[in-house]
């Protein structure tokens, strides 16, 4: 007779098996009890975020760049004012600056008061000269004024002449230095001459394909403002597709129509040449 | 050797490098305005008293056709500055630049020696100060109001690009009497109004008349003897011949780019399928054959599709198909029904006429049903027929008159849907349709 196998209980692993399991299950506990959120209690409040807020001039910010106090007076401002201030500016420091300075400029008078309005790009680039706050302004106005009353000095600046088409002037020095970025355009001014010739563009919107009509065109302006030509890029597609060129004749009617444009007359390098292209792709 | 080229290298490159450019200013200018041209037209110069006169007349035509496209305004003669001698030598642009006008027109009107007419003309660029173009024409003087529109033509020509769309006709259905018994005659005219002429005598009813593209020939469908056919009529000679003796109703005919073809539709056991027929040898050629009614068929202007109104899904909607009749495509998937389809000339739209909730709406989509545009919406509104430049549609207008009468006139738009205008016609007018530009 054999004895059947008993099974013999495991004190020790029985007692192992429990430890384990309590364990867990109070550990189940302790996580449903802090774990999960409490909809008896209102949520909290969500932290006031304070949020400092700047108001700055768009042209500031466009326009970055080491901020020195003679730009202030810049393209807000409206251009004849920068015209006086800048002007004013050369005789102000007079020994930095040579007055006429090229020797083969014959020196007469009107000559003079052109040339004191062009150094200016040269000018910048200088460290200080003198940072043009607003006193000094107002005393070179004083000067100004007094100039004009006593016309036997030498008129540095008579500033509404300045603006009269000199289309014979050749810069003043050979000017090799890209403009820098104070001299470059802000959005608001390149908005302000896109709409200028947006409002004179009359668009020949019934043609075929123009939706898909690009003209390109390279304006050349002078001094003043005023356009001294408008070229159309894509000569050859001129002669042969009558659409395009219908389209480019009227693109450059719309530039010759918005002449003088509405540029900052300070920042001449930079926009005297333009290079433009013209498509209806927001109208259609 | 290898160092001294290295160094070579080196040495070109730092002298060829640019030197700083100024950096052009980049614009990108995206819109624009819509406003007419100012176009400054001066009474063409004439040397005596019967010249002037026609100077007067041409002027002031070629003005009206430009200010009806809609495209220009002509700036007001009282405010000319220049005077016209001093403008026959050479025209002093500021003076002109000041009115605002962008164009200018200088015309000269003489008599030659023969009799004839010799119109002169030059187009300025007012802003850009160069001639644009200049040309001269040659006609007996009772010939001017033709020679008016070939200018007219070749000054839209050159500022839009387009061709132009001033010396063609239009020929439509003269309508009078009352509603009960209405008469409708067969007229003609130029698309300005003038030179009306009737056609036909008004016996038997006509309808939807279409010009042929080579010759001076109409198509439409008549009601002689009771029997709804389709005749082909030579303006010229007058002379009327029935296109063919088929046992069912013909109607709806148009004639193919060619002019050598007309495709129209024959009803037959209660179906209308699409047909063509060749002027020449009288041969026909089914293009459609369905269990439904096809009808109003155009070709494109490149020959090789049709496109036509066909209820064959349930309702009556707009098809497209090539030249044999092959790969029938519907095109109009909008609310209500599609009708009359007309390709234009450009090839890049096709017109139709809608109806939906009760209301007419003549509109243009592309040849694949994309970019559907309403352009007029009426009570009453059918029957577009294009320009032959493809940028105005003339249809006619019902509207409903006091006393219960409906009063019918022509109407013309530009396809930008702008530019909606009356054309004058002496009578009651309806189903217009357009000769190309006359040879």
């Amino acid at each position: 007779m054999t004895r059947l196998p008993t099974t013999t209980v495991d004190d020790q692993g029985l007692r192992k098996s429990l430890m384990v399991s309590g364990t867990l299950h109070l550990l189940a506990l302790l996580f449903i009890f802090f774990g999960l959120p409490s909809f008896l209690k209102p949520l909290p409040a969500p932290p006031d975020v304070q949020i400092p807020i700047d108001i700055v001039d768009i042209a500031d910010i466009t326009n970055t760049q080491v901020k020195r106090e003679e730009q202030p007076p810049q393209p807000p401002a409206p251009p004849p004012k920068p015209e006086e201030q800048k002007a004013a500016a050369p005789p102000v420091p007079p020994p930095p600056v040579p007055q006429p300075p090229t020797p083969p400029k014959p020196q007469e008078a009107p000559q003079e008061k052109v040339e004191a309005v062009l150094p200016k790009p040269t000018e910048k680039p200088k460290p200080p000269p003198k940072p043009v706050d607003q006193k000094q302004q107002q005393e070179a106005l004083q000067k100004v004024l007094k100039n004009l009353e006593h016309p036997k000095t030498p008129p540095a600046v008579k500033t509404p002449d300045v603006k009269t088409p000199e289309k014979t002037q050749a810069p003043a020095q050979p000017v090799s230095h890209a403009p820098s970025l104070s001299e470059r355009l802000t959005i608001s001014e390149n908005d302000a001459i896109k709409r200028q010739i947006e409002s004179h563009w009359n668009v020949p919107i019934g043609a075929r394909d123009v939706q898909s009509m690009v003209v390109q065109v390279h304006i050349t302006v002078n001094a003043d403002r005023s356009v001294q030509n408008v070229e159309v890029v894509d000569k050859s597609r001129m002669a042969t597709d009558s659409y395009f060129r219908a389209m480019a004749e009227s693109v450059v009617r719309a530039v010759y129509a918005s002449s003088p444009l509405e540029l900052p007359p300070d920042k001449y390098e930079t926009w005297k040449d333009i290079d433009a292209n013209f498509s209806a792709k927001d109208m259609l | 050797m290898r160092r001294f080229l290295c160094l070579l290298i080196f040495a070109l490159a730092t002298v060829a490098a640019p030197t700083p450019a100024f950096a052009d200013l980049h614009l990108d200018i995206t819109s624009g305005k819509v406003e007419p041209i100012p176009v400054a037209i001066p009474e063409f110069y004439g040397a005596n008293g019967n010249a002037a006169q026609f100077g007067r007349d041409i002027a002031q035509v070629v003005s009206n056709d430009l200010v009806r496209s809609g495209l220009f305004t002509s700036v007001d003669p009282k405010a000319f500055v220049q005077d016209a001698d001093s403008l026959l030598v050479a025209p002093k642009f500021a003076d002109w630049r000041v009115l605002n006008a962008q164009a200018l027109v200088v015309g000269k009107v003489s008599s030659e020696a023969d009799g004839r007419l010799k119109v002169e003309f030059r187009l300025w660029d007012v802003f850009a100060e160069q001639q644009m173009t200049g040309l001269a024409y040659f006609s007996v003087p009772s010939n001017w109001r033709r020679v008016a529109h070939i200018v007219a033509d070749s000054i839209y020509k050159r500022i839009t690009g387009e061709d132009g769309y001033f010396d063609t006709r239009i020929v439509y259905i003269a309508e009078t009497g009352p509603e009960t018994l209405r008469i409708k005659r067969l007229a003609i005219m130029d698309q300005d109004g003038e030179n009306n002429r009737i056609l036909s005598d008004g016996r038997a009813l006509v309808l939807t008349p279409r010009f042929s593209p080579a010759m001076q020939e109409i198509t439409y469908m008549a009601y002689y003897n009771n029997r709804p056919r389709v005749y082909l009529f030579n303006i010229d000679s007058g002379r009327q011949e029935v296109l063919g003796n088929f046992d069912g109703m013909t109607f709806a005919p148009r004639f193919t780019p060619d002019g050598n073809r007309v495709i129209f539709s024959l009803s037959e056991n209660g179906n209308s399928n699409v047909y063509t027929m060749d002027l020449r040898t009288r041969h026909t050629q089914q293009l459609t054959n369905s269990p439904s009614i096809n009808s109003a068929p155009c070709f494109s202007p490149d020959g090789n599709n049709v496109t036509f109104e066909s209820d064959r899904g349930g309702s009556q909607q707009i098809y497209t198909m090539r030249a044999n009749g092959s790969d029938v495509k519907r095109i109009s998937f909008g609310e209500g029904k599609y009708g009359t389809p007309v390709w234009s000339p450009r090839g890049d739209l096709i017109a139709f006429t809608k109806l939906h909730d009760g209301h007419f709406y003549i509109g243009v989509m592309r040849p694949d049903g994309s970019g559907e545009r309403e352009l007029v919406e009426a009570f009453h509104a059918e029957g577009p027929t294009w320009a032959p430049n493809g940028r105005v549609l003339m249809y006619f207008k019902e509207s409903p008159g006091s006393g219960g009468k409906t009063t019918a006139r022509l109407y013309s738009v530009d396809l930008t849907g702008y530019n909606e205008r009356e054309i004058p016609t002496p009578t009651d007018a309806s189903d217009p349709a357009w000769s190309p530009l006359l040879p």
